[in-house]
């Protein structure tokens, strides 16, 4: 009974996020609207392909986490942690 | 004898097989060879943020298709940014682009007169035609301009409204820089739903901006024609630190909806009078006119399928930017950016006879209060359960009592923005 209510408690929060049904392709090409599919960016908004995978994850959750209201950061509301490993494995392959 | 009767046996299975490789290739060959022949002749029209990130992303996908462009302008000048022409951050070169697209595009400068759909054609002003298969048209906005009485664009007693990409913000500069002290300056904002919904009220920003630089006492009155607007508190904030008392705004409730224009005098819904040195009237808005004059569709704005684009009713033509009602998406550059991914993704989808994929949208929109400090608002938008409708996640403004650094951080942001996404596009 127990795991039914938590099953049931996750699929109301994640009801609310994007990547669930979607793809993730559609998510970066979202993103590449201000960091570009080329690498000849501005230093502000770097070409996403370019940064190491680590970096990648390490900036997502810390804009995540960030107490300020940056535009990264409330642009990742809807992203959900397993969106953000979805979209490392897509730029920079699986490990 | 058996082992001789199974190779035999062997030998022609093999030669059968080969004999019906050689023709399934031949087939093939033939097949691929006529789709070749065939690419669908894909045309775009207008070369706005709709068009070209359309053009972007169609130009890699050449091999199954041929891509043709046109626009009635050879440099394309930008609706966003535009503001800071106005105060005198930017020049008009800046935000003007000589689009440089791949070589498998072919771009023509000319002015569509109006689609016949039925015959898949494209008619030109100068009468010439060109026929298509796909039609994907980013035509911008159009005007209502009959809402307020005495409106036109050849009144002299008004500003350029500068909100179609046309190339009038030179006469809207001359008129700035010739207001004397204590001038008053008068902006109507027009009502939803139309382009880019902060922007009449960064337009007073950047005046402000323009005239404080001046040294010059002014006054903005800022008509609207509405109750309430995007970013208020932000720009209400902002306008209180930078400029003090001298942007007011006066909701449709309080009197501000236009209904004429006499002279240097405006008339509005509740009987009030307001005289300005400098008038800005940014008319009410619907889908472009080529749409109108083509008989596309017979509401202000075109309903499209939110999936592919399909324009409703009319087979193989693709609307998208701020000529559709997008659901809760706002009209913007960025809106129209991201409607080009999922229009395009979409388009190669349904050529290369895949499922479609269901679109995710973005939009963020910066405005400016100085040239330093900028604030922003962000949304993602997805569709509805029905899958006929744009709906937002939910937005999300900067705060409202950001620091200094967050609002120069914001405005690094915004040109980062821009400059990427204008080499992206034009190259």
């Amino acid at each position: 009974m127990n795991k039914l209510l938590l099953i049931f408690f996750c699929s109301l929060i994640f009801s609310q996020t994007l990547g669930d049904e979607v793809r993730t392709s559609m998510i970066i090409n979202n993103c590449n609207l201000c960091h570009t599919d080329s690498s000849s960016n501005v230093e502000n908004i770097p070409y996403l392909k370019n940064l190491e995978k680590d970096y990648f994850l390490s900036k997502m959750y810390s804009y995540k986490k960030e107490k300020n209201n940056s535009v990264m950061k409330r642009i990742l509301i809807p992203l959900n942690e397993l969106d953000i490993i979805e979209m490392a494995d897509y730029l920079y392959g699986e490990d | 004898m058996g082992k001789i009767k199974n190779s035999k046996r062997d030998f022609f299975g093999l030669l059968r097989n080969l004999v019906y490789s050689y023709f399934l290739s031949q087939l093939l060959l033939t097949k691929q060879t006529k789709a070749k022949k065939n690419k669908p002749r894909v045309v775009v029209i207008g070369a706005g943020f709709g068009g070209a990130a359309c053009i972007s992303y169609l130009s890699k996908f050449t091999k199954i298709l041929n891509l043709y462009v046109f626009d009635k302008n050879s440099s394309i000048q930008t609706g966003p940014f535009s503001n800071l022409v106005i105060g005198d951050i930017l020049t008009p070169q800046d935000i003007t682009f000589k689009p440089n697209f791949s070589s498998n595009v072919k771009l023509y400068d000319k002015s569509v007169k109006f689609i016949q759909s039925e015959k898949k054609k494209i008619v030109f002003t100068d009468n010439q035609s060109f026929s298509y298969d796909i039609l994907i048209l980013s035509p911008g906005i159009g005007f209502k301009s009959q809402n307020i009485e005495g409106y036109s664009d050849e009144n002299i007693y008004l500003t350029p409204h500068c909100w179609d990409g046309e190339k009038k913000l030179a006469d809207f500069k001359k008129k700035l820089n010739d207001l004397e002290n204590n001038s008053k300056i008068l902006i109507s904002a027009p009502d939803y739903p139309y382009r880019c919904p902060p922007a009449p009220y960064e337009r007073a920003s950047m005046i402000a901006y323009y005239l404080k630089k001046k040294k010059l006492n002014f006054t903005i009155n800022i008509l609207d024609s509405k109750d309430s607007f995007t970013k208020k508190e932000n720009f209400f904030s902002e306008w209180k630190k930078n400029y003090h008392n001298s942007i007011n705004w006066i909701s449709r409730e309080e009197g501000g909806k236009v209904l004429s224009i006499k002279n240097k005098e405006v008339f509005t819904e509740k009987g009030l009078k307001f005289s300005g040195d400098l008038i800005n009237i940014i008319p009410d808005q619907k889908a472009s006119n080529i749409i109108h004059q083509s008989e596309l569709i017979n509401d202000d704005w075109c309903t499209v399928n939110p999936i592919n684009f399909e324009l409703r009713g009319h087979k193989d033509i693709y609307v998208l930017g701020d000529s559709i009602d997008a659901g809760d998406m706002p009209k913007s550059g960025f809106s129209a950016n991201s409607q080009a991914q999922a229009l395009s993704m979409n388009l190669i989808n349904m050529l290369l006879q895949k499922k479609y994929t269901d679109p995710v949208f973005l939009n963020t929109c910066y405005s400016f209060s100085t040239n330093e400090r900028a604030f922003s608002i962000t949304a993602w938008y997805r569709l509805n359960s029905s899958k006929d409708r744009i709906v937002s996640l939910g937005s999300k403004e900067s705060k409202l009592l950001a620091s200094d650094l967050e609002r120069i951080d914001e405005s690094e942001e915004a040109f980062g923005w821009y400059n990427n996404i204008t080499k992206m596009m034009y190259g």
